[in-house]
């Protein structure tokens, strides 16, 4: 091998390589400490002995959030909850930003800057009215309060990411489909859609995140306890003084499966689609 | 163009419909009766009073039921009782909400919005409540009760004293949390020869405890999230003061003899205790203690069963023990906060939801609270329950609640923001005098100063 090349694997590992491990250890760390937590019983964290593998290795924790502590109901709310804000906020991002792309209006400056500026407003500072317009809609402690107000709260920036996906298509494509003769929702269905399907999988993937991590408004909103998300039902494990680490530690790692899952599967598109957006955004 | 005002149409009639169902009103679930205005009830005994104790309404009744820092277990419990409670009287249907978290704001958000529970289970913050007219006074179903006399009598003095202005009872006690320091009597037996009955004996043996080669400290200090309200527990049982406020309305906490022991207990971070006690919270302490790092922490009773899990059930080496006796000769602790239940200023039903309230927090249900929760009762006819004789801890607790020779110090909770005080503004100055930033003077003259000022506003607004 010659010297060059030699130099520069040298100069790769300690400028790519060795941040990027540490980088790793960082990010992996706690997630591999939360797995063997919750492979442990109580008996093996307390006490004067630390132990970094769970020995004897149990999922008596994963059983006991899954049932005992209804963790079950919560999944399948957070699922339902998250599932239907996802496909409300993809389709209404869509055609959001395909109205900003392709046309043009009277205010429509205004109008991208007044979504710009609602996400410099904390969700706190609305929390209020929010509860007092959900009572008046007479949908308060429901489910379908969550799924509007985690539309409402997601769809400026994700209309914003749109926009920019569609910004790199050419307006030429639409109007060739034009007179091939589609209308507008074809031109969208049939030509947009496929190309920026990147950019749709990336925009479901925030949030999906999003709706999925959401507690304030979940708490705030709902009084049934069993209409909490997943994000709420984690904290019935922490008592006021005690915390029983093994089972919150299940609990997070079922929490974590749908969103690990979800990223497995579309890694490569997000890739695709973060690095589309950001060029024409 | 025919397509565009077709469009238009159809955008325009989403938008009216839109506005037309935000303007619908109510329509909320029939079960919650919550719906009026609170400040119309609040305050106003007269027209809750109109009918007497033992006059309970025998039509259908539903009570909406909030209850904070709740697990599984305890909701299981809950839920228990109160289909105890609704199988005693049939009329009444509770629904009820457990919460996992506090619910401060989320209390907020409700009256703000006109709503809110018909009782509340509260863990703190009532003055915030009275001040607020959520919840009522008790005093007139308080006096027609058959079980007034069965409550601590201190303990209704403490429940009295949120209400500043007028002395009224706010809520109903249920349970209070005691105190109190969990040593390693192991390792006091093995090293200093037996537990130190006063504070002196207690930095000298804190002291012989720790052995640093060993990875073991006397004490595990809190310097995090609640270190303020533990390091006044602390300084008062040591000085022996028992007000907290002079006559001029001047504070007392920057009195020489706390300054002192704030000088001692503080200065043992780093030597006789370790560096990261700058961050601890409770769990941080109860970890060191439980995993034989510290021989002394500070805490209340709720953390037994942790303790006793960590050790094996094994009770000759742990135990909780009173603070010891200071300068004064006697034990001091803080006046008890006791949890209780309050009733709603929005509630429709008040006398059923005292009622409840009663046998919530008296007899059974409060007993069994009581075992689960860690907390004492606050009937003093469940303080001989079998429970409380056979838990070390929790009998120490009762004797010391009972003893006429254990002094209380003024609970100054009644002050608006006083939890917003200690958290925001005397947390990070104890750190401060921990990391040697400042001196245990400038943190206690801060500390009267700012209780001061607080108390001030209170009486010129009254």
């Amino acid at each position: 091998m010659s010297k060059l090349k030699l130099k520069q694997q040298v100069k790769r590992g300690l400028l790519l390589y060795l941040p990027l491990m540490v980088f790793l250890a960082f990010v992996a760390v706690p997630i591999l400490w939360t797995l063997s937590l919750s492979l442990k019983d109580e008996r093996q964290i307390v006490g004067e002995t630390f132990r970094l593998l769970p020995s004897p290795l149990t999922v008596a924790n994963y059983i006991y959030v899954w049932t005992k502590n209804k963790m079950s109901l919560y999944f399948i709310n957070s699922l339902q909850i998250g599932g239907v804000s996802v496909i409300a906020i993809v389709i209404f991002s869509l055609l959001n930003g395909y109205a900003l792309s392709r046309f043009h209006f009277p205010g429509k400056n205004l109008f991208v800057i007044a979504l710009l500026m609602t996400q410099m407003i904390p969700l706190m500072l609305n929390i209020v009215p929010i509860f007092i317009m959900v009572n008046k809609m007479g949908i308060s402690d429901t489910k379908l309060s969550l799924i509007l107000l985690n539309v409402a709260e997601n769809i400026a920036f994700n209309t914003l990411l749109m926009r920019g996906f569609i910004s790199s298509i050419p307006r030429e494509i639409d109007e060739a489909a034009a007179i091939d003769g589609c209308s507008r929702l074809q031109v969208i269905y049939k030509v947009i859609i496929p190309v920026i399907i990147p950019g749709l999988v990336t925009v479901a993937a925030f949030a999906f995140i999003s709706c999925w991590n959401e507690y304030l408004l979940s708490y705030t909103l709902i009084s049934t306890n069993n209409k909490f998300p997943i994000s709420v039902g984690l904290k019935y494990l922490i008592g006021e003084y005690s915390v029983n680490y093994c089972a919150l530690a299940a609990g997070s790692v079922i929490a974590l499966i749908p969103p690990v899952l979800l990223f497995g599967i579309v890694q490569r598109y997000l890739i695709e689609g973060i690095s589309a957006g950001a060029v024409k955004g | 163009m025919r397509k565009r005002r077709n469009m238009t149409a159809l955008l325009l009639s989403a938008v009216l419909l839109t506005v037309t169902a935000c303007g619908t009103g109510g329509g909320t679930t029939e079960t919650k009766a919550t719906q009026s205005q609170p400040a119309e009830n609040a305050k106003t005994e007269s027209s809750q009073t109109s009918e007497s104790a033992a006059a309970v309404s025998q039509e259908p009744v539903t009570l909406t039921v909030w209850r904070c820092n709740m697990t599984e277990e305890r909701t299981a419990l809950i839920e228990e009782l109160h289909q105890k409670y609704v199988d005693e009287h049939p009329n009444v249907t509770i629904e009820f909400t457990a919460l996992p978290d506090s619910f401060n704001e989320k209390l907020l958000i409700a009256y703000s919005s006109g709503t809110g529970p018909d009782v509340i289970a509260h863990h703190n913050d009532v003055p915030t409540y009275i001040a607020n007219e959520y919840i009522i006074p008790l005093d007139s179903y308080f006096e027609k009760s058959a079980k007034k006399d069965t409550y601590l009598p201190q303990i209704l003095d403490t429940v009295r004293s949120m209400d500043q202005q007028e002395g009224k009872l706010y809520y109903l006690p249920e349970g209070c949390n005691a105190n109190c320091l969990w040593v390693r009597s192991d390792w006091f037996q093995d090293k200093c020869g037996g537990l130190p009955v006063t504070w002196n004996e207690m930095f000298a043996d804190i002291e012989m405890l720790t052995d640093k080669a060993a990875g073991r400290y006397g004490v595990s200090l809190r310097g995090g999230s609640g270190s303020a309200s533990h390091l006044e527990m602390v300084m008062y049982s040591y000085s022996g003061i028992e007000k907290y406020f002079n006559e001029d309305g001047t504070c007392n906490i920057n009195d020489p003899k706390n300054v002192a022991f704030v000088e001692r207990w503080l200065g043992l971070y780093g030597t006789n205790s370790s560096e990261a006690d700058i961050g601890n919270g409770w769990t941080e302490m109860a970890a060191a203690f439980q995993s034989g790092a510290a021989g002394v922490i500070q805490h209340n009773l709720g953390s037994a069963a942790d303790h006793m899990k960590a050790f094996d059930g094994d009770t000759s080496k742990f135990e909780a023990v009173p603070f010891p006796q200071g300068e004064s000769g006697y034990t001091v602790n803080k006046a008890p906060t006791p949890t209780g239940l309050c009733i709603s200023s929005t509630c429709e039903n008040p006398q059923e939801a005292f009622d409840f309230a009663v046998w919530m927090t008296t007899a059974e249900a409060t007993s069994r609270i009581g075992e689960m929760w860690g907390q004492i009762p606050c009937d003093m006819a469940v303080l001989n329950d079998g429970w409380i004789e056979e838990l070390p801890w929790m009998k120490m607790a009762a004797g010391m609640l009972l003893n006429e020779n254990t002094r209380f110090y003024e609970n100054i909770a009644y002050l608006p923001n006083y939890n917003s005080i200690l958290k925001n503004e005397i947390e990070p100055m104890i750190q401060a005098v921990m990391a040697g930033d400042m001196t245990a003077q400038e943190l206690c003259d801060a500390w009267a100063k700012l209780l001061e000022a607080e108390y001030q506003e209170m009486k010129d607004m009254s």
